[in-house]
């Protein structure tokens, strides 16, 4: 019994030591960090260029005035069928005549008049060349008679023939100088057509669709009076023959090659289209950017992929964002670049292995900016650390934050 | 007669001497909190108002895009306007010499030829800048001096898209700028945020506001109501783009320190109480032990003719010589820390002079708090010590009956050997007395674990905003809201890997009567870089449409999620909409309220819009990159997350850190003072009892154990229950601590209490040895004397 109620006491001293021993165990013990775990996965790296780009139709018709005339009233709208060579997208008509003033009305009355005048004249001078070629051919007739008598002489006879004929030319002129006498009346009368008198339609010109397509613009719509060569609409193809310019910095440009393929983002529609280079330009401009910097931009040229039937809508000057893809490589492991860092310029990655981290070498790839591709140093379904912070080193504690 | 009484009082003192000093170390500590903390208080309440008026400091700030100078007179008409001073304010953006990132700066007019109406500054070095020079500039002096720059430098400075090289002729600084962050931030960096005043010439044709000015000071009169004076300047204002007046409360640096003082206001009414009270407890142990053990000698005072009050003084005179000596260093050790602590605030607090100054009150309420102390505790011995006639006194008291012994205690004595049994039934016998102490050390405990608990939390609090919420290396911002194709830029730039936008925008949000002037962050959907987290620190999806608010702006105005809230933007188009509240974030800084970027520019009325951005840089390429961005002109400003952290840090461990330490000086001084004098009060008690189980024949190590496992039994309970009352207290601190600047997370913080027990742990067993040595050198036989 002594035996027993001795222990008690050092027994009491001991667990109390123990408890209080535990608990200080447990406060200092490390904590793990919180960290956010991800995983290196296989798949897919598509190395972008991304700009900005706008379509525009390749081939743009311009209806112009053919001559300078009256342009009736359009009556066709944007985005209306047209068919090339039948549709008439507008008309013309002749211009109306000039407006008289109070000088040129009466400076056309007087002309009227003075051509009356004339035309007086000239029938008085039919009058008196009537006359005279009646004498004309009286004479010749007697002196005919006389001549075959023997009593007028030859000379005589091939006088009064003379005098005939030209009695007769005589009176054709006079009755031609009528006929222009009247026609000049008829222009003294045509002076004085003016503006507000109801044309006839038979003279319109009517402007037809050079092409298949939609209309596009319209440049004038209202009716007005148009020198030739006057643009009035425009007509393009938005459905079958639409491309993308991209305007890229030229260091981009370069590592840029016709066919490579283009992911069309941002148009506005539910899914990106696609797209292929087609063309870049040889030359490059100079541009403000949207910073404020100086830069040389060349403009990329991408056709279309995708059909028409995904990307109704789409029309003429839209804005979208173009990504062309100049490098790609299919399963690869990939890791986000988040976790990716320098460490004695090596890149690094931390990796999770039973509860602590893990300083892991790694040699890297081709990088989309998320994505960067391992390509050694790690294998699929590795966890690494997402954002690690700069405290942690090699073999800290760690815990995945939930 | 009083000669004798003199005499015993030097002698008990001299023989408790271990006992006086603990206590009135309490003491000394509890008044020295409170003389620290009165007197900085004062100090910079008295300092700031001073400044405030010799530097004429606003009532009243009013900004909007444009206005003509006439208005001046409209607003110099409104009812409660003493003062009136336009000027013109705008940023700027300052290239150091050295290649460094471009920093964000402030520029400020002053009127020519006159000193400002309101809000002057006050020249530290150099002179002001001529009218007529449009290139001379006074910088601010903290920014200088962090930058190494003097009068007489060149400043490469872009204003509104214009480059101009700049001369500083001066340094100044002005209550304005109090507590001046670099923009979006909550600590101070010197060397990335600068001031720039100069000639209002120069601002307006560098702003285009010729005949013009964008922002009002306004001083009010004494009884102007300042509610209706805002809205009546933002009635004038509207017209021109008013973003809304705000009154001096709502001044970001007046914030600051008006919540600092605040916050030592709500100290020193908490902490020095809690000291004085544990004196007064210690102290009416002491004098009650004192005052039982000397029944006989009391009563043979009585018995000789001393009168009640007499030997009542006497005993009082004890416990005033210690409080008293406690208080009068608690005095000394407050002036040396509050003068200690002043330095600490001039990092932080740009005052052009700090004293320590104190007033008189503050050394008598310390000296008044400590003779309270110490006279309640006597004062409640009083009564027994009048109620004993001399002839009772002198009597031996009635031993105690322990015929009754304890339920608990007869179903455990049967396991425990005798030592254990007489520690257990001491502890049944007086539960009051062991309460008493086990209350006293969970508190001074408390204390400790509580301040620990919150730095932890900040830990915590900086940890979450620069690795969970902002994981961004850099952020980019605009001198104007731009095109997003500035994104595409950005992430053409080598070496940056990931750029995502982001949109700040001035609004005052409104539920019902509680307005709130802040801003929203607009973000991109799935943004990787800076993010929106719930409680738990999961990423929040942010909504097509609605508003996700943060814990603390909901708190500010009283929302729910599900709510409305109406938004009045205070930018472009400045329209008022209303937004569902969709979801509430966590946020330990600030009041941010999050929407989608695309949303947010729907509501102004713009598109593709993002005023900066959030870079993810690589880091062998920085240098190169910081390069590049420093060469843009429609940056405005780029800022490194790390420099950020690296000032948080460097406040935390400034600040906090010594403070930490002080905690635990102070915890230690509480727990040993009452373990100490629980120990030796016991001890004193016990001293014939102890002596008695020795020549019984109990071994040296069991009669220690009858006194130490009291003390034992004690500390073990007092552990678990000053756990959980720190972490209650770190609850309480951070309630009354947090501000809508910042909140302060109560987090699990097993290292602080790891660390609050160790403390605790150490006083006990620093007392008990210095009990135990004491007990193992007390001589035996002069013990067993009795005493007559």
């Amino acid at each position: 019994m002594a035996l027993h109620r001795k222990l008690s006491r050092r027994f009491l001293v001991v667990g109390a030591v123990l408890v209080v021993g535990a608990g200080l165990v447990a406060a200092f013990r490390p904590q793990p960090v919180q960290v956010d775990i991800g995983h290196a996965t296989r798949g897919d790296i598509q190395v972008m260029i991304e700009d900005e780009g706008t379509t525009r139709v390749r081939e743009v018709y311009v209806v112009s005035t053919p001559v300078t005339g009256q342009l009736l009233r359009v009556n066709v709208h944007p985005g209306d069928q047209v068919t090339g060579g039948e549709t008439q997208v507008a008309g013309m008509r002749p211009t109306a005549p000039e407006a008289l003033n109070i000088r040129t009305r009466e400076q056309a009355l007087a002309a009227v008049d003075a051509a009356k005048a004339a035309l007086r004249v000239a029938e008085a001078n039919l009058t008196s060349a009537i006359a005279a070629q009646d004498y004309a051919v009286t004479e010749l007739e007697r002196t005919q008679r006389l001549s075959e008598a023997g009593i007028a002489s030859r000379a005589a006879l091939d006088k009064a023939q003379a005098d005939a004929r030209s009695a007769n030319a005589a009176r054709d002129t006079a009755e031609a100088t009528i006929a222009v006498r009247q026609a000049d009346l008829a222009d003294a009368n045509a002076l004085l057509i003016g503006f507000g008198v109801p044309a006839d339609d038979s003279n319109d010109i009517p402007l037809i669709s050079p092409a298949d397509g939609v209309i596009l613009r319209i440049l004038q719509e209202s009716e007005t009076t148009l020198t030739a060569g006057t643009p009035v609409l425009e007509i393009g193809d938005i459905v079958n023959d639409l491309e993308v310019e991209v305007e890229l910095v030229s260091s981009d440009a370069v590592q840029v090659h016709v066919g490579d393929p283009v992911v069309l983002s941002g148009w506005g529609g539910p899914e990106a289209l696609t797209g292929q280079v087609a063309r870049i330009d040889p030359y490059a401009v100079t541009t403000y950017s949207a910073l404020g910097v100086e830069e040389q931009r060349v403009s990329v040229v991408v056709d279309l992929v995708s059909p028409a039937s995904a990307r109704t809508g789409l029309g003429h000057g839209f804005r979208l964002k173009a990504g062309i893809i100049i490098d790609q490589a299919s399963d690869v492991v990939r890791v986000p670049s988040s976790a990716l860092f320098l460490q004695d310029g090596q890149r690094a990655v931390f990796t999770m292995a039973d509860g602590r981290a893990v300083l892991t070498p790694v040699s890297i790839g081709r990088s989309d900016g998320l994505l960067t591709e391992i390509t050694e140093g790690l294998a699929e379904g590795d966890a690494v650390l997402l954002y690690p912070a700069a405290g942690l080193t090699d073999g800290t504690l760690i815990a995945a934050r939930n | 007669m009083v000669r004798a009484l003199g005499a015993k009082l030097r002698r008990d003192l001299w023989r408790m001497k271990g006992q006086a000093l603990a206590i009135g170390a309490v003491i000394a500590v509890g008044v020295a909190m409170q003389i620290m903390m009165t007197g900085l208080h004062l100090s910079l309440s008295e300092t700031r108002d001073a400044y405030y008026e010799r530097y004429r400091l606003a009532d009243v700030f009013a900004s909007a895009t444009r206005v003509p100078n006439a208005v001046t007179s409209d607003l110099a008409g409104i009812d409660g306007v003493s003062r009136i001073e336009p000027r013109i304010t705008g940023s700027a953006r300052i290239d150091p010499a050295d290649g460094g990132l471009p920093i964000a700066a402030m520029t400020i007019s002053l009127p020519d030829g006159r000193a400002p109406a309101v809000n002057d500054l006050l020249i530290t070095s150099g002179r002001k800048p001529d009218p007529n020079r449009n290139t001379e500039v006074v910088v601010l002096e903290a920014f200088a001096i962090a930058r190494g720059l003097t009068v007489g430098d060149p400043l490469v400075a872009t204003l509104n898209g214009t480059r101009m090289t700049l001369r500083i002729v001066g340094t100044a600084t002005s209550p304005e700028f109090l507590y001046v962050t670099p923009p979006g931030e909550f600590v101070p960096d010197d060397g990335r945020y600068a001031v720039l005043w100069m000639p209002r010439a120069a601002l307006e044709a560098a702003y285009d506001l010729r005949g013009g000015f964008n922002q009002a000071l306004l001083t009010l009169s004494r009884d102007a109501k300042t509610e209706a004076v805002l809205d009546a300047v933002d009635r004038v204002l509207d017209p021109y783009g008013g973003t809304g007046a705000y009154a001096r409360g709502d001044h970001m640096s007046n914030r600051f320190i008006t919540e600092e003082i605040n916050g030592l206001t709500m100290s020193s009414a908490v902490v020095p109480p809690v000291f004085l009270a544990v004196a007064a407890f210690l102290l009416y142990i002491v004098i009650s032990r004192l005052v039982q053990a000397e029944r006989e000698e009391i009563g043979l005072l009585k018995a000789f003719g001393y009168r009640n009050h007499e030997v009542g003084l006497h005993y009082l005179e004890m416990a005033l010589a210690i409080s008293l000596g406690g208080a009068l260093a608690g005095c000394a050790l407050g002036v040396v820390s509050g003068r200690a602590m002043i330095p600490l605030y001039t990092t932080y607090y740009k005052f052009p002079f700090l004293l320590f100054r104190l007033d008189a009150a503050s050394f008598l309420i310390g000296l008044a708090g400590s003779v309270t102390v110490s006279s309640v505790g006597v004062l409640w011995v009083m009564r027994r010590i009048i109620a004993l006639t001399p002839s009772e006194a002198m009597r031996p008291p009635t031993p105690p009956d322990y015929s009754r012994a304890g339920g608990v205690g007869r179903a455990l004595a049967q396991w425990l050997d005798q030592p254990s049994r007489m520690v257990l039934r001491r502890i049944t016998r007086q539960p009051a007395r062991m309460a008493g102490a086990v209350i006293g050390i969970a508190a001074g405990m408390s204390l400790s674990l509580g301040m620990l608990t919150i730095f932890e939390g900040f830990n915590t609090a900086l940890d979450r905003s620069f690795g969970q919420i902002d994981r961004s290396d850099a952020t980019v911002s605009l001198i104007y809201p731009a095109s997003d194709s500035i994104l595409l830029e950005l992430g053409r730039i080598d070496g940056v890997q990931q750029a995502e936008p982001v949109r700040q925008v001035a609004v005052v949000f409104r539920n019902g009567r509680a307005t709130h002037r802040g801003a929203i962050t607009g973000l991109a959907a799935g943004s990787d870089l800076y993010r929106a987290l719930d409680g738990d620190g999961h990423p929040l999806t942010l909504p097509e449409r609605g508003i996700v608010l943060s814990s603390s702006l909901a708190q500010v105005l009283g929302l729910q999620t599900g709510d409305t809230i109406t938004l009045e933007i205070r930018e472009a188009a400045r329209p008022t909409v209303s937004a569902p509240v969709v979801a509430i974030a966590d946020s330990l800084m600030g009041t941010p309220a999050y929407m989608r970027i695309e949303a947010l520019n729907q509501l102004l009325g713009q598109r593709n819009r993002i005023a900066g951005a959030y870079l993810q840089i690589d880091p062998s390429q920085e240098a190169a990159v910081r390069q590049r961005l420093s060469n843009f002109p429609m940056i405005a400003g780029v800022s490194l997350s790390k420099d950020a952290q690296q000032a948080f840090a460097r406040m935390m461990d400034q600040g906090a850190g010594s403070v930490r330490y002080v905690m635990g000086f102070m915890a230690f001084v509480i727990t040993f003072g009452i373990i100490y004098n629980t120990a030796r009060v016991a001890q004193a008690e016990r001293a014939r009892e102890l002596a008695s189980l020795r020549v019984i024949g109990f071994y040296r190590s069991e009669t220690a154990f009858v006194l130490l496992g009291e003390l034992g039994v004690v500390v073990l309970i007092a552990l678990p229950l000053g756990l959980a009352l720190g972490r209650w207290m770190a609850h309480g601190i951070a309630a009354g601590f947090s501000t809508e600047i910042y909140q302060v997370p109560v987090v699990a913080a097993p290292h602080s209490m790891g660390i609050a027990t160790c403390v605790v742990l150490g006083a006990a067993v620093a007392s008990g040895w210095l009990v135990k040595r004491d007990m193992d050198r007390a001589d035996i036989i002069l013990a067993l004397k009795t005493r007559e």
